[in-house]
């Protein structure tokens, strides 16, 4: 900006005091709501990785069949041995929603958005333990994160 | 002419494929009721197979595995067919703990080491082979020792004049007192069916069978036990991670992603100062 320029904001300023006051609360406005924004973010980061921590916990005991699931699987019976596995991709996929919820919500505060590369990495380390599960775990966790990221890119289309 | 061959092995395969003395009984989802009255839906879902070699009346044999407290039971209905019913008419599972390749396992019913004996008033008797106690001879009693083998009740008030028997046995059983049932998931094993009239004097101690006479018997049935029900379905797992080693390398490498994950969004607090 020139110093003719500023010298003839500066002027009007010094003439009309209200419409400085004005941008100086319009300013404050924003920030408080940034504020707001990002601890309501911060928050929601917080809650969605937490349970994407109980749900790993979930997948992969399930997955492994360990206590108490493995209690669970031997009394499902061989009969219904893939409905157990759905059970395990349903965990996985619970894990990898809000493992990515958790990871955007985190990246929008500091001014980013989350891209293919993050989505990635989440894919990755939950496909691996729907793998542990069973191919039906693997089918309901893809079916899934398919549905999932068809809804946001439709969203945000 | 080889139309007429081709008839003929079309015939000879589905009679073959009818009678295949071959068990394959699946984990039933609801309890049979041991009471010698046919549980008419819940039995005609279950694996069976129809043998003719008892006089010459029919026999049907159904089986199915029941899991109470995760332990494997087997259950066996005998259906018999007959127009006039022997006051003693009774049927002896002899059953074997070999495959069908065992050749100490043949026609008759001593080289049968447990045998499971059941007669028309519901009367029933185990006979066990105690050579390992190094008695010589086999021995039978009645089974009141209040162990959990239940056997079996019969009712001949069926439709075709048909005698029904139920018969449960433990699968997985060590018997404290000599050999039995030990049929694993997923493995053969041969058994017959024997059918005798013959008993030893009321009187006499003990009251018992006598098998020597019993010669009338099935062909060996073969029975595959179904697979482990706590074990994963054959090829629907992906990825098998069996090792306590690797099952720890896989946790760690997920949960490490997983903590990063965590350490950006905690730091994520402390850049952005206006949070």
């Amino acid at each position: 900006m020139s110093k003719l320029r500023k010298g003839v904001i500066k002027q009007r300023d010094r003439k009309n005091p209200s419409a400085q006051k004005k941008v100086a609360a319009k300013q404050t406005h924003a920030a408080a709501d940034a504020v707001l924004r990002d601890n309501f973010l911060y928050r929601s980061s917080i809650r969605s990785f937490s349970l994407a921590v109980l749900f790993f916990i979930f997948s992969i005991f399930s997955a492994g069949q360990f206590w108490p699931f493995n209690a669970l699987r031997s009394a499902s019976g061989s009969g219904i041995a893939v409905g157990y596995d759905l059970l395990t991709g349903v965990l996985s996929f619970l894990f990898f929603l809000f493992m990515v919820f958790a990871w955007g919500n985190a990246l929008e505060i500091r001014g980013n958005l989350i891209e293919w590369k993050h989505v990635i990495v989440c894919i990755i380390v939950t496909i691996f333990i729907a793998a542990w599960g069973g191919a039906a775990a693997i089918i309901v966790f893809l079916v899934g994160a398919f549905g999932l990221l068809s809804l946001l890119w439709y969203v945000n289309r | 002419m080889l139309v007429a061959i081709a008839v003929q092995m079309a015939f000879l395969t589905s009679y073959g494929s009818a009678f295949t003395f071959a068990l394959k009984p699946s984990i039933s989802s609801t309890e049979p009721t041991i009471d010698g009255i046919k549980d008419t839906p819940l039995w005609d879902n279950q694996n069976s197979t129809v043998l003719t070699g008892i006089n010459g009346n029919l026999l049907k044999v159904y089986t199915c595995v029941y899991l109470q407290n995760l332990i494997p039971y087997i259950y066996f209905a005998l259906e018999y067919k007959t127009p006039a019913h022997a006051h003693n008419e009774s049927f002896a599972i002899a059953c074997s703990n070999s495959g069908p390749t065992n050749s100490s396992i043949n026609d008759s019913i001593w080289s049968y080491p447990i045998i499971k004996t059941v007669r028309i008033d519901g009367k029933s008797w185990d006979q066990q082979d105690v050579m390992h106690t190094n008695r010589n001879a086999h021995y039978t009693r009645n089974w009141t020792d209040g162990n959990s083998i239940i056997f079996a009740e019969n009712n001949e008030t069926s439709a075709d004049n048909a005698s029904f028997y139920e018969i449960k046995l433990k699968c997985q059983l060590t018997h404290p007192n000599g050999q039995d049932l030990n049929w694993s998931y997923g493995n053969a094993f041969v058994f017959k069916i024997f059918y005798g009239e013959s008993y030893t004097s009321p009187a006499s101690s003990p009251y018992q069978p006598i098998f020597g006479d019993w010669t009338v018997s099935t062909p060996k049935i073969t029975i595959t036990m179904p697979t482990d029900p706590s074990s994963k379905p054959p090829g629907i797992s992906a990825l098998d991670i069996n090792t306590l080693v690797a099952q720890i390398v896989f946790f760690a490498i997920t949960g490490l992603i997983l903590g990063m994950v965590g350490v950006y969004i905690y730091q994520t607090k402390n850049r952005i100062k206006r949070v």
